[in-house]
């Protein structure tokens, strides 16, 4: 960088500010959140997405968001929540993107059937269990039963209806029924 | 007896690597974002980028968010990005719709296994008259045989034939087809906001609800408006 060159800070769009310590203090505190919780987002999403390279892309990405909206969601209780939601919902469209470009579609159809797989009666593990239900779908059942999210907050979060969230939870949970024994129902408290 | 927390958990858990790239690769993906160009594949980059410094703008004065509100074109970007900034990032001039008829062209994208028939088209879960409210998704496929996925696209419904009700709805559907190489010459896109089509498709993942996922049919199932057309549609959807 050029001597007297101005810097812009993230998510001040126009202003001019000389390189000085609030543009390292941002940078500094993404940098720590991200050190702290960046592997257990891409592990969440690798389990939601089923691809670590995507899960880490898209964290980065909405790592990226987070230094251009700093100066707002430095102020929310829980910046990191604002960072899952955000790679989850980047998440959920990368792969909805992946799945409608496939040319495969009009030949399921032709077969009378749709891209909706049942886990059947020979599901035996989880993988199997997990890969028969849409990103949708395992989005909320690993927000609500891995963070413990109520399911408010899994809607908030995705940007998607209440009863959309439910009716979603009652089928992954449904897929995966035949593994476990369920011993609790969902939490719906705030 | 498993707990279903016990076990995603611990699914979530064998899944968190032991350790991400360093923070030096998401300062790189901001400046590229920044500069209009393209990520480089891959989450993991190359070596660390921690000594390259802070975000600083290639053109003008501004910042991430500006350049995204001035609709600068993004490598991937979302929106019409063939209606935004060429090189000299003048701001876009939108065209007025081109009257077209007949199907909806897709520049090969997909292979077709049925028929535009009536019988066909009746059986459609979804289908309106409406017009191209928003686009959003890949940019258009400016060459046949490129495939950058469906668009997300948003309809002002005219009249429902079958299948919803609500004044608006969105559908994911093939990108607008350039209908020359160049997509801003006057041949322009296939379709474009203001462009009236007849849609019609099925829900992505079957069900009840018609429009869940909602996909828009090609292969002659989405055609542009005309009145013949349309009064077709109406009595293939009435009968």
């Amino acid at each position: 960088m050029a001597a007297g060159e101005e810097v812009l800070l993230p998510g001040e769009p126009g202003g001019r500010l000389s390189r000085d310590t609030s543009m390292d203090d941002t940078e500094g505190a993404v940098a720590d959140l991200y050190r702290r919780t960046c592997p257990q987002l891409v592990g969440l999403l690798t389990s939601i997405g089923g691809n670590r390279s995507d899960a880490e892309e898209v964290a980065q990405d909405a790592f990226v968001a987070l230094l251009r909206n700093w100066e707002t969601v430095s102020g929310y209780a829980d910046p990191a929540g604002w960072v899952r939601g955000a790679a989850v919902r980047a998440l959920i469209s990368r792969r909805r993107r992946d799945a409608v470009a496939r040319r495969g579609m009009l030949r399921l159809a032709a077969r009378g059937g749709y891209a909706v797989a049942h886990p059947g009666a020979g599901a035996v593990d989880l993988e199997r269990a997990l890969s028969s239900l849409s990103v949708e779908h395992r989005a909320v059942l690993f927000l609500h039963h891995v963070l413990d999210l109520p399911v408010h907050e899994v809607a908030a979060e995705l940007g998607t209806p209440v009863g959309t969230v439910k009716s979603r939870l009652a089928r992954a949970r449904a897929a995966v029924a035949p593994l476990l024994h369920e011993t609790e129902g969902t939490r719906d408290h705030a | 007896m498993r707990d279903l927390d016990q076990l995603l958990r611990q699914h979530a858990d064998d899944n968190t690597p032991g350790e991400v790239p360093d923070f030096g690769i998401v300062l790189e993906r901001a400046r590229r974002e920044e500069a209009g160009l393209p990520h480089a594949h891959g989450g993991r980059g190359g070596a660390s980028h921690r000594e390259a410094g802070p975000v600083t703008t290639a053109r003008g004065r501004r910042g991430l968010l500006v350049a995204a509100a001035a609709g600068a074109v993004t490598v991937g970007g979302w929106g019409a990005a063939w209606l935004l900034a060429d090189d000299t990032g003048e701001s876009p001039v939108a065209r007025p719709p081109v009257e077209r008829s007949g199907p909806l062209p897709e520049g090969g994208a997909a292979s077709c296994a049925f028929e535009p028939t009536e019988e066909n088209l009746a059986r459609r879960a979804f289908a309106f008259d409406g017009t191209v409210a928003a686009i959003d998704g890949p940019a258009a496929v400016a060459d046949e045989g490129d495939d950058l996925g469906y668009a997300q696209v948003t309809f002002d419904v005219v009249e429902w034939y079958v299948g919803g009700d609500d004044r608006q709805v969105v559908v994911q559907m093939t990108p607008p087809v350039g209908l020359s190489t160049d997509v801003t010459a006057e041949g322009g896109p296939s379709y474009e906001v203001g462009t009236r089509l007849l849609v019609s498709g099925e829900p992505r993942w079957g069900g009840d609800d018609p429009l869940a996922d909602a996909v828009g049919w090609g292969c002659g199932f989405t055609v542009y408006w005309d009145a013949q057309t349309a009064q077709t549609w109406g009595r293939v959807f009435d009968g």
